[in-house]
């Protein structure tokens, strides 16, 4: 693994006789997206407090690019872009006038924020808005706290539902910005209950249950997983694995695979190769519920009841 | 100091763009306490006087450190705040710079109207100034909305019912004020007294909601 950005070493945490975290470890390295996933009340948002210095672990230790995030180093806090369930902004300012108040405590001069305004945000409607930011909508809001979190570059991310209300368009946009944070070299934690999110977005899942952190799947770095049902003959698999550029595996009477981001020509390079080769496809379409599964698998195996979702 | 000047520019700003209600309402108050102050502004009735002023600041400023302090926690925008890369000293001074500015604007005007209103009722100017002692009613003014300013920065982190804010900033001063009443009947004080157990009495609530600031109770949800 690459330098070390977040280490979180047997954490417990308790709230009076109720313990949320019993033993908790997680390393994070630089260029990582983790997906935070568990069900209400699992304890994801109280990691993320953890981490931004709002909680005190009762035992273990926490570390992000080596600062300890209880000293609340104002230094440390520079380093961190930040979504959180309130989206903290000064209901009667507009959201220029919110972004300039945050970037001036992120030690931003003004021609910086312009700059990263014009860059990364221009045509976003919220943000040229000279409303207030209390009369905005849901996903409005949200635009806004991504741009307040993105601002700077920072080297860490901690996203706690940053999808909710988010349109398709910013969606992507929103997408767009955490790729290029990955390559930029940054590490995000992302915790969501938006499955989709957590599988275009994240390197690795971690499940929160029962106070441990249990990591769940690879989610093929953003790829997009496919399935193609079809017979299990091993030309088949080679094919797909020469067309996908992945080795695919056969379960549940399909073939499932990941198609690197981008490749738009992958799928139907592929159905024409095998469409060729005399195989009855019967269906083909995108793995989407390849995570939800998993956790379905997981909680099936451990008894308990998912209620968390889409 | 330029965290502080931030906090505090933050909140003046989003005062002025407050809903017009709002500043109704504080023109209301101002209108109507003036009247009540013009009605004695003259020598016999300072102290009264004063305590009427006192009284003004608590409900100013623990309003103010109501909607800067309690609100946020409640709503939760707390906890972006702390994170957003300021020290949280310079959070919590910036805001009780706000709640005291913001009093001291109201107090001002109230002071305006309340001369204007006795002069309209035919009071000699020159001789209602000089009969009041206005280094002394500053002094007890500002010391007093200090000391709200950071009881409420105080109680903010410690109530669990927000909606107790106001009446326990007031029991606070009351009990200040009522404690330095009933030693005056027994001894003579000093003018300087009361202002000077005002402000002492706001340090120390300055260094309580420093010290529930440092820890993790300031983001813990309020129980409604």
């Amino acid at each position: 693994m690459p330098e070390e950005v977040i280490s979180i070493q047997n954490v417990r945490r308790s709230f009076g006789t109720t313990r949320v975290f019993s033993d908790v470890s997680l390393a994070l390295g630089t260029s990582s997206v983790y997906g935070l996933v568990g069900l209400n009340g699992a304890g994801k948002t109280t990691l993320l407090r953890i981490l931004l210095g709002l909680l005190k672990p009762d035992q273990g230790q926490c570390r992000v690019l080596g600062d300890d995030p209880w000293r609340h180093e104002p230094a440390y806090y520079r380093k961190l872009g930040v979504v959180l369930e309130h989206n903290g902004f000064s209901g009667n300012l507009s959201a220029c006038q919110n972004m300039e108040f945050f970037a001036r405590a992120r030690g931003l001069d003004r021609q910086a924020l312009d700059t990263y305004l014009a860059g990364r945000w221009s045509g976003v409607a919220a943000l040229e808005k000279r409303q207030k930011v209390k009369y905005f909508s849901r996903g409005e809001k949200m635009q806004c706290a991504l741009c307040r979190a993105f601002m700077g570059s920072p080297p860490v991310y901690f996203l706690d539902e940053p999808v909710v209300a988010l349109d398709v368009k910013a969606y992507d946009h929103f997408c767009g910005l955490v790729r290029d944070a990955r390559e930029g070299g940054a590490t995000v934690i992302i915790s969501s209950h938006q499955l989709d999110a957590i599988e275009d977005l994240c390197d690795t899942v971690g499940i929160l249950e029962n106070g441990t952190l249990t990591p769940l799947a690879e989610t093929g770095a953003g790829g997009t997983p496919w399935l193609v049902r079809c017979e299990n003959r091993p030309e088949y698999g080679a094919a797909i694995a020469d067309a996908a550029g992945a080795k695919p595996a056969y379960a549940r009477g399909a073939w499932r695979f990941t198609v690197p981001p981008g490749d738009r020509e992958a799928v139907p390079r592929l159905v024409a190769k095998l469409a060729g080769m005399g195989c009855a496809i019967e269906e083909v379409r995108e793995n989407s519920d390849g995570l939800r599964e998993s956790i379905r698998r997981h909680y099936g195996a451990s008894g308990s009841t998912e209620r968390g979702g889409r | 100091m330029r965290g502080m000047l931030t906090v505090f520019g933050n909140e003046w700003t989003g005062f002025l763009r407050s809903d017009r209600s709002v500043f109704t309402i504080y023109a209301i108050l101002v209108l109507v306490w003036s009247i009540v102050l013009a009605s004695n502004m003259n020598l016999l009735a300072l102290d009264a006087n004063i305590l009427w002023w006192v009284f003004f600041s608590v409900v100013v400023s623990s309003n103010f450190a109501n909607t800067t302090f309690v609100s946020e926690r409640l709503t939760g925008s707390l906890e972006i705040v702390l994170t957003c890369g300021l020290s949280r000293m310079a959070i919590l001074l910036g805001k009780i710079a706000y709640v005291i500015f913001m009093s001291v604007v109201l107090g001002l005007l109230c002071y305006a109207f309340g001369i204007l209103w006795a002069l309209i009722a035919g009071e000699d100017a020159v001789l209602m100034l000089q009969t009041m002692n206005l280094a002394q009613l500053i002094l007890v003014y500002l010391s007093a909305c200090f000391m709200n300013a950071c009881c409420g920065a105080w109680l903010s982190v410690h109530l669990t019912n927000p909606r107790l804010s106001h009446f326990a900033n007031l029991l606070v001063l009351g009990l200040v004020v009522g404690g330095h009443a009933v030693i005056s009947t027994l001894t003579p004080l000093s003018a300087w007294v009361l202002p000077g157990v005002l402000c002492a009495a706001g340090v120390l609530f300055l260094l309580l909601a420093a010290r529930g600031f440092a820890g993790e109770k300031v983001v813990q949800p309020f129980t409604v």
